[in-house]
């Protein structure tokens, strides 16, 4: 093909507008595509109107202060969406890109633009940002029901923990009882069964010395059984009060009161007793029960000595998983833990022939130390002594 | 402290005078839009030119929605820059809404600012009663929508280049070629404030000698304005060129240069 | 015709219980004789000290579950073991102050233990074992 190329048809058949205008906006040429958008006829158009006759106020604003400058700083400008107005009134998307064409001397000459028409895309581009505004709202609304469910979750998450700890409570309790139960049918029906066989003799007996001695063994035994009682009543007293009152103790204040209470058995006994409360010195806990923890525990380690050697006691605290801890080891006869290790904490219960082990002051060291929310274990070798180890309560 | 100045406004200083011209650009632009009248005065007057907070090369960072809800924002920054420069008798030119910012700048210190010169300026674009603005609420909507459907500059490959992304440098050179890049949040806001404002009520305030330069056919601010403006300044006077369009400074700017040197001597 | 009277041992901590058992017994005229021991370790002691000599080593034993030391179940898992040394059969009665089905089922299975008694033990019921 050796057609000479008619630029002016080639021109005029552009699928997109063109036209030039002068400096101050005159529209002075432009393609037919462009004439078309405008809806005005050529004679109406050329010479006759500027490209901002076709923008509405606001837009024109944003031709004056964007368009123009940057057209006139850059030399060049694309991409500028404009609404262009027609003839009839309507609107049409477009595109622009603007070029000046300035002379040898770099004076502006007339500038030439390009005209899209991007109607569908504008179309495409409202349906979009309502899509992308849809869904923003709904990832705000995801985000919010999230939230909410995990609020909702914490929450069902502490009314289990609540539930949990309850439970503990009440399996707690239900120990408790069932262990007093025991107690008391063990402990009671011993001494009231004697005093039953006691009393038959009594009613039997015929001689006065008789009586007068069958009476004494019925006082020994109603002693026993008053005691046992109390022991019970008070251990029911100490469960029952949960809320005590935890004051806030140093560990070697208490200790200290300790040694002056068993002064005489410590110097009679030639025990060596000794203390390092430094790991957690302080600890907030019902003053009474940890008097009487460390009073009975060192009273059990100083009467069950050895007597093959000098009788060591050592009190110390130590704190452990968040844990305070307090420990007691002595050196002396130690328990047979396998015969007698479920027997340990019980009343009444006595591991040795001694004439002064009455075995009740670990039932009630049990008894507060679990009240408390703590608890005690034991470690022992015959002959080689005991450690009692005793989880007072959680460090705040 | 200059230093931070310096960086905030993207102070750039042409020239070297006894005497200070300080050039504020209006909306849509930066310092650039200075281009053609800047060297006609480097010679006599130390030219300082600054990008207002939000636009051009200005620190994005120091752009306080609440401190630049109103143009005092802007009128403060420019006062701060004056006194940490040390100008004294300065001549402030300001562009469209800019004019009004040396106005107040001009009113809070009357005694640092020598003269005025307003190009284009417009206390409020829109229309009330008794009062011709030249837009409705509805235009100045339209604008707002006009912002929201260009996205100059609004590519992420764009903004970390306005950053200062330092490992991008080819995209650094083409931002130094193409003026006007600003982040479009904040360009809808300053849209936002400067033509939903309203500061006739500042005019009569100003005492200072005030040129007013008025483009004869220009859609923004229209000759009414312009002679609203006048009238309601004391100490003013007002031209009017043969331009069209709102920029006479870019598109006429030798008619506009000769103006200013009258006024000047 | 008079049997020859057994002798009893008594192992219990209680001693005010001991005293009675004894008394109910020696006023009955039911044993020959009767040795105590306050727990089961005495007792295992004086066992295996005397597995020799029979005439030493009681008939019937009243055991009582609950002692230290050695209690009951201890005493008979021991007995059980010394047994073989010990040529008299011994008739071992368990005694307790408390009803306790566990205690009773594991008494029960032990071929050692005779009986479970709850204490106390009415003469009736002394006298039963005792004259056989």
């Amino acid at each position: 093909m050796n057609n000479k190329i008619d630029y002016k048809e080639l021109y005029n058949s552009l699928p997109s507008g063109y036209f030039c205008s002068l400096p101050n906006g005159t529209i002075i040429d432009s393609n037919n595509k462009f004439i078309e958008h405008t809806g005005y006829t050529r004679e109406e158009l050329i010479d006759k109107k500027k490209f901002v006759d076709f923008l509405s106020l606001g837009e024109q604003i944003y031709f004056e202060n964007v368009y123009s400058l940057a057209l006139k700083l850059n030399g060049t400008i694309e991409e500028i969406n404009f609404n262009f107005i027609k003839k009839d009134g309507t609107k049409l998307p477009v595109l622009v890109n603007s070029v000046e064409v300035k002379d040898k001397e770099g004076v502006h000459l007339f500038t030439q633009s390009v005209v899209f028409n991007i109607s569908q895309r504008k179309k495409y581009e409202q349906e979009l940002l309502i899509a992308k505004r849809k869904a923003n709202d709904l990832s705000d609304e995801l985000i919010n029901v999230n939230n909410e469910l995990l609020s909702q979750t914490e929450l069902i998450l502490k009314q289990k923990l609540q539930l949990e700890e309850f439970n503990q409570h009440l399996e707690n309790k239900n120990r408790q009882l069932s262990s007093f139960a025991h107690i008391a049918s063990h402990n009671l029906r011993a001494p009231v069964s004697n005093l039953l066989t006691l009393s038959d003799f009594y009613k039997e007996s015929t001689d006065i010395e008789d009586k007068a001695m069958l009476f004494s063994k019925v006082e020994i035994v109603i002693d026993h059984l008053n005691e046992t009682l109390n022991e019970l009543i008070e251990s029911v007293k100490i469960q029952g009060n949960k809320d005590i009152t935890h004051d806030p103790i140093t560990f070697e204040s208490v200790f200290d009161k300790t040694l002056v209470i068993l002064g005489a058995q410590i110097l009679d006994s030639k025990a060596v007793v000794t203390s390092n409360f430094s790991e957690i010195p302080k600890i907030e806990y019902p003053k009474l029960y940890m008097e009487s923890i460390m009073l009975n525990l060192l009273s059990n380690s100083i009467r069950y000595r050895s007597p093959d050697r000098i009788a060591k006691i050592h009190f110390c605290t130590e704190i452990n998983n968040n844990e305070i801890i307090l420990i007691v080891k002595d050196n002396g006869l130690g328990i047979d833990l396998k015969k007698h290790g479920h027997k340990l904490f019980g009343l009444n219960n006595t591991f040795h022939r001694h004439p002064d082990s009455k075995g009740v002051g670990l039932f009630m060291t049990k008894i507060q130390i679990e009240t408390i929310g703590g608890s005690i274990t034991v470690e022992s070798e015959v002959d080689k002594g005991t450690t009692f180890k005793i989880i007072l309560k959680k460090n705040m | 402290m200059l230093k931070k100045l310096i960086e905030r406004n993207n102070i750039t200083i042409h020239g070297s005078g006894s005497k200070s011209m300080f050039l504020v650009h209006g909306y849509g632009c930066d310092q650039n839009m200075w281009r053609f009248i800047t060297p006609e005065f480097k010679n006599d007057y130390k030219v300082i030119l600054i990008d207002l907070v939000g636009s051009g090369k200005s620190d994005e960072e120091a752009y306080d929605l609440d401190k630049y809800s109103s143009l005092e924002g802007y009128a403060s920054d420019v006062i701060e820059i004056c006194d940490a420069l040390n100008l004294k008798d300065v001549c402030i030119v300001g562009h469209s809404v800019s004019a009004i910012i040396g106005a107040l700048a001009a009113v809070k210190r009357p005694a640092l600012f020598k003269k005025l010169i307003m190009i284009g300026p417009s206390p409020r674009y829109i229309n009330d009663d008794n009062y011709f603005g030249g837009f409705s609420q509805n235009d100045i909507d339209d604008l707002m929508e006009t912002l929201d459907a260009n996205y100059l500059g609004w590519s992420s490959a764009m903004a970390p280049v306005i950053m200062g992304n330092a490992d991008r440098p080819e995209l650094a050179a083409e931002l130094e070629d193409s003026f006007c890049q600003n982040n479009p949040r904040i360009a809808r806001h300053f849209a936002k404030v400067t033509f939903l404002g309203d500061n006739r009520s500042d005019l009569h305030k100003l005492t200072t000698d005030t040129l007013i330069i008025q483009s004869k056919m220009d859609a923004i601010a229209s000759i009414k304005v312009g002679q609203f403006v006048h009238e309601n300044i004391a100490n003013s006077k007002l031209v009017v060129l043969e331009t069209t369009g709102h920029c006479p400074h870019l598109s006429a700017p030798s008619q506009t240069v000769e103006v200013m040197k009258q006024y000047l001597t | 015709m008079i049997n020859k009277r057994p002798l009893i041992g008594i192992i219990d901590d209680d001693k005010i219980y001991k005293f009675m058992l004894t008394r109910i017994i020696n006023d009955n005229k039911l044993a020959e004789r009767i040795i105590t021991f306050p727990d089961g370790e005495k007792a295992i002691q004086y066992l295996t000290d005397n597995s020799a000599n029979n005439e030493n080593i009681p008939d019937i034993i009243f055991l009582d579950v609950n002692m230290p030391i050695i209690d009951g179940w201890q005493f008979i898992e021991q007995y059980a073991i010394l047994k073989t040394e010990i040529e008299k059969k011994i008739d071992i009665f368990m005694l307790s102050s408390s009803v306790n089905p566990i205690d009773i089922e594991r008494a029960t299975k032990i071929s050692e233990i005779s009986s479970y008694i709850v204490k106390p033990m009415k003469l009736e019921e002394v006298k039963k074992i005792l004259i056989d």
